[in-house]
């Protein structure tokens, strides 16, 4: 025997009561009469004998004590235990609550709905005195109900486990399981999902996933027998450099491996709610096909992806939801200590700026720092002391060291008629001949680190390009004015061009759309965030209002501040979307708490009992036996 | 259970008993009696005292013809004379537990009440018996007659030990005095038995006692209304007997429907048998019972001699 609540036991201090009660009770008043035969012709029942009297006195008081023991023993949940080491006294339960969850079985059921109807009827076999857990994942664990006793307040947490359009993530659950489990061993963990815990990878690689000792596994694998996906399991946009209005998307089709025949998909793309484009794919089984296409369109607008497929079981990977990005020209600033001295780069500049890409902002030394904020900064013939970390920088003729520029100006300028070409497929030399160069170097520097020499002159790198601190930073070892052909050349401008759209920030090259994968947690501000998402067809807008900085991104579809800052989130993930199988979708109820012999589990009904037959005793002698 | 015992002060009521000279005791219906006393009825008699004149019928004996009337007024005339009675005047009084306890002024009662009936016995110059009944009846006490025997009749009152067990049923079947000592019976008594038809059962025994007989039944308000309620503990005084019992006011209601039909059982019997029958509560004016007791049909008497 054993009480799972023993801190209930103290109500056992009642008993008190109906002690003090019979000890003190009321004696009955003597009086004494001339005679009794009146009193006789009273009905007979409300007469009894005194031997009755002080019987029904005891039983009472003895019937009251059990009925109050068995009250308390019921609230202290009284339960026969069974001493069996290797008996489960842990339960773990590990419900996947990611998006491929919510595939239906059939019957109009979720994937979710079952497994949690499959629970519940678990749960009800299982014994009083094991422990539940109830963990609910998908990008990343939830504790939702710690080791509990308490079946009631469990099954509300479980009825409570909602459908998440995220991808999950196993590893972490698994560790929070772990952890949970091992408190109170021998452990099972139940794994309610579409796909085994410890699964092979598609390369057939362990998932490297380890229980400790006295910890199992029992799969509950709901996976349909048959299901065919086709989702959208990647997606890129940004705007076409140095082309305005004009957008380049990525996008990744995938069908499930588990398919059974191949499928035609059929992506439809819209922009601002008008059709504009669609494609049809041929997808083999466990096929993945990546389209990249242009579209026309201007910021704000909403380009829609959705993929139709015949037969698609998961809906969540069809649709994608963005707000074209914006295409704000890159706002560059241009130090030069005489402009005078090298017309060349203002006109390789003025070139770039005619494009509508740039807005560039001339000055002296005398401008530095700089009043205004810019995307990036340009030093020509000249280096601020103290180097701008938060910039990134294209630097021209550097007169000496600043920063991370390791550069010394040589005294005597070396022509060059031609230059090596470190690495011709770098964006910063995009189109630009570098086979017609002729450059004259004015500088020495140091590509040590994460400068990539891009041109090198003899021995001696004169164009670099690289990552200082996660900003990006060009460097130029020659004077364009001091150069003999470069400057009348188209590969100038180009060379300038690509230099700064390549410095620039990612967020500048997407616009300022923030992408992301639902699940993430993305740093905000402001009171409310507004969604749009499609829903059987429709584009609803939903208005979510937040307290936090963090915001935990938990919908399909594009979403907007209130400050103006925009993003989206979609599941795009390839194992999500690759909806397993399970060839035996039936889930038995565990037979190891079954007892063979001798009592075992609750005795609340037998105590409920117990209390119901008392009081029924009780009525029976206090009132079909007379009562005074 | 103690005997309770009373004092002459509050038995002998000077001023009460003073106001009973006015009244006299006498039979309902003629009775030719041996003994002549000196209270005269409304018949007439063979004593000297000339009562009236009445016309003479051929039945009559002609020795009662006035002759000397007859010669005045030539008719023939009878003489009538007072006719005076003695007769024995028998009071029983009840000596139960149940007279004495719990409620004492039944005892004082009953007590006041035989000394008055004795009082008004001796001063019409009747032969007073008295007993005592309980579990039986007792012997009687040697016939008092005249005044001087009031003492004897307080000394009786006075020394009644009351306790113990009441039965009827056997007290008044021994309580039979002589058809000599024929006259008036008074039973003082609550009438309570073993069993509640006990008191009717033992009243038919009363119509063969030789006199006429006047049940007065003496009971406490309390034993008509009982003031208690709840659980209580009941105990008979005389049988010492114990119950207990919730008792709710429908119970109390119950009880006082069932003494009332006792009341009124007990009174039936005692009409239908021609006995008198006179409930006496005991919270009632003492002097309006009695006097109510005496003026009762013609039950008693209610002028001087």
């Amino acid at each position: 025997m054993q009480f799972l609540f023993p801190q209930f036991l103290w109500l056992l201090l009642l008993g008190i009561i109906p002690v003090m009660l019979y000890l003190f009770r009321r004696k009955s008043k003597k009086v004494r009469v001339s005679t009794l035969v009146f009193f006789k012709t009273l009905a007979k029942e409300h007469q009894e004998s005194a031997w009755l009297r002080r019987l029904k006195k005891i039983v009472s008081f003895v019937l009251t004590i059990l009925m109050l023991s068995f009250a308390v023993f019921v609230l202290s949940r009284l339960i026969a235990k069974q001493d069996d080491p290797d008996r489960y006294r842990t339960i773990v339960i590990l419900l996947d609550r990611s998006a491929s969850m919510g595939v239906n079985d059939g019957e109009g059921n979720s994937l979710l709905d079952v497994g949690k109807d499959i629970l519940r009827a678990r749960l009800a076999k299982v014994p009083e005195e094991v422990g539940v857990s109830l963990i609910a994942y998908d990008v990343r664990p939830e504790v939702l109900q710690p080791r509990t006793l308490n079946r009631r307040e469990l099954i509300s947490r479980l009825e409570g486990v909602d459908l998440r359009p995220m991808a999950d993530d196993c590893s972490s659950a698994v560790e929070a399981s772990n952890l949970i489990a091992g408190l109170e061993t021998p452990t099972v963990i139940w794994h309610a999902s579409d796909r085994p815990l410890f699964s092979l990878s598609e390369e057939g690689e362990d998932s490297g996933l380890r229980l400790p000792e006295r910890i199992t596994v029992e799969e509950l694998t709901l996976a349909q027998p048959e299901v065919t996906n086709a989702g959208i399991t990647a997606f890129q946009i940004r705007p076409v450099p140095l082309e305005y209005s004009r957008y380049e998307v990525y996008t990744q089709i995938a069908l499930n491996s588990a398919a059974g025949e191949p499928v035609t998909s059929r992506l439809e793309v819209s922009v601002g709610g008008v059709p504009n484009q669609f494609r049809e794919i041929d997808l083999e089984p466990g096929e993945r096909v990546g389209i990249t296409f242009r579209l026309d369109g201007v910021s704000e607008q909403l380009l829609h992806l959705h993929l139709k497929t015949e037969g698609d079981a998961f809906a969540l990977d069809d649709d994608v939801t963005v707000s074209l990005p914006e295409s704000r020209p890159i706002l560059a600033a241009w130090i030069r200590e005489d402009e005078s001295e090298d017309p060349y780069t203002r006109f390789a500049l003025s070139a770039v700026q005619e494009s509508g890409r740039f807005e560039l902002l001339m000055g002296g030394p005398d401008a530095w720092p700089l009043s205004e904020q810019v995307d990036a900064v340009i030093f020509d013939g000249w280096l601020p002391e103290e180097w701008p970390e938060d910039l990134p920088a294209i630097v021209i003729n550097p007169p000496g060291p600043s920063g991370p520029v390791l550069a010394r100006a040589l005294p005597n300028p070396i022509p060059y008629d031609a230059v090596r070409v470190g690495n011709e497929e770098h964006p910063v030399l995009f189109r630009v001949g570098s086979s017609r160069v002729a450059v004259t170097q004015t500088a020495v520097f140091q590509s040590a680190g994460s400068l990539e020499p891009l041109w090198l002159a003899g021995q001696e790198p004169i164009l670099a390009a690289g990552e200082v601190k996660g900003r990006r930073l060009v460097l130029m070892g020659f004077s364009p004015g001091q150069s003999e052909r470069l400057p009348l050349t188209a590969s100038f401008p180009l060379l300038i061009g690509n230099s700064l759209l390549w410095i620039v920030d990612r967020d500048m090259e997407s616009g300022g759309l923030h992408q992301h994968s639902t699940g993430d947690l993305v740093k905000i501000e402001g009171k409310d965030v507004s969604w749009k998402q499609w829903e059987n067809g429709e584009l609803k807008t939903r208005r979510v209002p937040f307290s936090s900085g963090v915001f935990e991104l938990d919908r399909v579809g594009a979403w907007e501040r209130d400050i103006g800052e925009k993003g989206s989130s979609h599941i795009l993930s390839a194992v999500e979307s690759n909806l397993p199988t399970a060839k035996n979708g039936e889930v038995t109820i565990p037979e190891y708490f079954q007892v063979e012999g001798g009592a075992s589990g609750g005795l609340k009904l037998w105590l409920l009992s117990g209390v119901l037959v008392i009081l029924l005793v009780e009525a029976w002698f206090f009132h079909r036996l007379a009562v005074y | 259970m103690a005997a309770a015992k009373q004092n002459d002060e509050e038995l002998f009521d000077a001023e009460f008993l003073e106001r009973l000279k006015a009244l006299a005791l006498r039979l309902r219906k003629r009775k030719q009696l041996r003994r002549k006393g000196i209270q005269s009825t409304p018949a007439t008699g063979f004593t000297r005292e000339f009562k009236d004149f009445r016309h003479y019928t051929g039945n009559e004996d002609y020795r009662a013809i006035d002759w000397r009337l007859y010669a005045r007024l030539d008719r023939l005339f009878v003489r009538l004379y007072e006719e005076v009675q003695e007769f024995h005047v028998h009071i029983a009084v009840d000596t139960s537990g149940s007279m004495a306890e719990p409620f004492p002024e039944k005892r004082i009662t009953a007590l006041k009440i035989a000394v008055a009936l004795g009082y008004m016995g001796l001063i019409g110059n009747h032969r007073v018996s008295l007993y005592s009944i309980g579990e039986d009846s007792s012997e009687p006490t040697q016939p008092l007659k005249g005044r001087g025997s009031l003492q004897r009749v307080l000394d009786f009152a006075q020394g009644l030990e009351f306790g113990g067990m009441t039965n009827l049923e056997r007290s008044f079947e021994k309580f039979a005095p002589t058809r000599r000592r024929y006259g008036i019976i008074f039973v003082l008594s609550d009438l309570y038995g073993r069993e509640v038809d006990e008191a009717r059962e033992a009243i038919r025994h009363a119509a063969r006692w030789p006199g006429e007989t006047h049940f007065i039944q003496v009971f406490h308000p309390n034993e008509e209304k009982p003031d208690f309620d709840g659980e209580i503990e009941l105990m008979d005084v005389e049988t010492q007997e114990q119950r207990r019992l919730w008792l709710t006011p429908r119970d109390r209601q119950r009880y006082e429907d069932r003494f009332h039909l006792f009341l009124s059982e007990i009174e039936a019997t005692c009409r239908s048998r021609q006995i008198d029958h006179q409930k006496w509560r005991t919270d009632y004016p003492f002097d309006d019972l009695f006097l109510d007791l005496l003026s009762r049909g013609s039950a008693l008497a209610s002028g001087a001699s």
